[in-house]
């Protein structure tokens, strides 16, 4: 049975960054799934699409970057999923939730919750089977037990003697 | 069109007497690989409910029932009731919605007894189908769900005090274009990459020769997508502004070489860091 990934975007910047101990990692895990008859599905929201164009239009990209990177978008074996309402009520239930709960004073700043909230509301609208990201600090703390956060981890590693 | 059921003598009389008739569509499609039993099975709780709802509003307003459109390739029938007036077709297209909420399991006020068992015929019907069955009229798209779904209904019952069983956003979505039909109007399905369910879309004329030159291809269909307010699955797309060619190429390799592309954009910044000034403005 297929297994369905959704990527944060800080796991999609960690490719294009070529981040050490990490990059390496999140390409092996991309060129398994890209491979034909692979059943590991990556998604991610248009969300990460924005916020990597934020990121890819300060100093120090490539004279070539923006093309590479639209090649990538092209490409990648990630599948773009739009903001939508069904999802977003998701988001909404989780942080009433969690301000129920008590947990409020816990959480990051407001304008770092939406974000998140975007990303982690869709991945359970999806019923992914992980959700991938290095921030996995900040995501553990909502309240939802539908999804395993974690980072990207290796067992999705390329097989001996491929060369990436 | 082909009378399915019919009360040919008062269509008659309407038809000459030069009284207005008003028609509307009513759908009902299959997911999942359909057998034939499943059917026989649907197309007869389809009739049944129909013939139900047309009791209820006053069999003397309902003047023929019709099969519109049979699509095998997607196993969706549209069936066009002719009324004598405007009235009982609005009541028909209300209770309509009334049995599609009902069948889905919730509570609708002013719920008529007369029509429980049309109800419980389509959730029988949706209780065997993994992908559940879709009812929908001219404003509304009604997923009824196989077992299994239930408790993503719950969650979202609390969630959002509306009525309605779908709704709508403008948007885009991305798929395979499979089934066409044009028998009045072009109609095309479209078989979403997210859900690889099947997806209604309504074109105007002008868009009939792109679809026809799209068929079989991936492409992004933009337009007012309709969803299932449970699950938020596609339902269907009307309003449609744009079908182009999906240029996504999941073949190419050419994703690889953007690795590092962005290692000199705050070269010593982890990139969870990075990610939070974006979110943090």
């Amino acid at each position: 049975m297929a297994k369905r990934v959704y990527l944060d975007s800080s796991v999609i910047l960690a490719f294009l960054k070529g981040e050490a101990g990490r990059g390496e990692h999140v390409k092996a895990a991309l060129f398994t799934a890209s491979t034909p008859g692979s059943d590991l599905q990556f998604v991610t929201s248009v969300l990460s699409l924005i916020e990597i164009t934020y990121i890819e239009n300060l100093p120090g990209s490539l004279e070539d970057g923006f093309s590479r990177i639209d090649d990538f978008w092209g490409t990648a074996p990630i599948q773009l999923i739009e903001v939508n309402e069904v999802a977003v009520i998701r988001g909404r239930a989780m942080m009433r939730e969690r301000l129920r709960s008590g947990q409020q004073p816990e959480l990051p700043s407001a304008r770092k919750r939406a974000a998140d909230l975007v990303h982690l509301s869709t991945a359970i609208w999806l019923k992914v089977d992980e959700f991938w990201t290095y921030d996995s600090l900040d995501f553990s703390k909502y309240p939802q037990q539908d999804v395993t956060v974690r980072e990207p981890y290796g067992e999705q590693m390329l097989m001996p003697g491929v060369d990436l | 069109m082909m009378p399915c059921d019919i009360i040919g003598r008062q269509w008659f009389q309407v038809v000459t007497s030069g009284s207005p008739m008003i028609t509307k569509s009513f759908t009902l499609q299959l997911d999942g690989m359909v057998t034939l039993d499943h059917f026989a099975a649907a197309i007869d709780a389809w009739r049944s409910a129909l013939t139900d709802i047309s009791n209820e509003v006053g069999r003397e307003h309902v003047l023929g029932i019709y099969i519109e459109e049979l699509t095998s390739g997607s196993a969706l029938v549209t069936s066009n009731i002719v009324f004598d007036a405007e009235e009982p077709a609005e009541h028909f297209a209300n209770d309509f919605v009334k049995v599609g909420t009902r069948a889905r399991g919730e509570n609708v006020i002013d719920f008529p007894k007369s029509l429980q068992d049309a109800a419980n015929r389509l959730r029988k019907v949706a209780a065997t189908d993994p992908g559940g069955i879709t009812i929908a009229s001219d404003t509304a798209d009604i997923l009824i769900f196989a077992t299994g779904e239930q408790r993503v209904e719950h969650f979202d019952m609390h969630a959002r005090r509306v009525s309605t069983p779908s709704v709508e956003a403008y948007g885009a979505l991305r798929g395979k274009l499979q089934s066409l039909s044009s028998r009045t109007g072009l109609k095309v399905v479209l078989y979403d990459d997210t859900f690889d369910k099947g997806v209604r879309c309504s074109l105007t004329e002008e868009q009939h020769e792109t679809a026809r030159e799209h068929w079989d291809k991936h492409v992004v269909i933009e337009g007012l997508i309709r969803r299932d307010r449970i699950t938020g699955r596609p339902l269907s797309v009307s309003q449609i502004w744009n079908i182009g060619r999906d240029e996504r190429d999941s073949a190419s390799q050419a994703w690889l070489k953007a690795f590092g592309v962005l290692a000199d954009v705050e070269p010593d910044v982890p990139v969870e860091e990075s990610i939070r000034r974006v979110r943090s403005g």
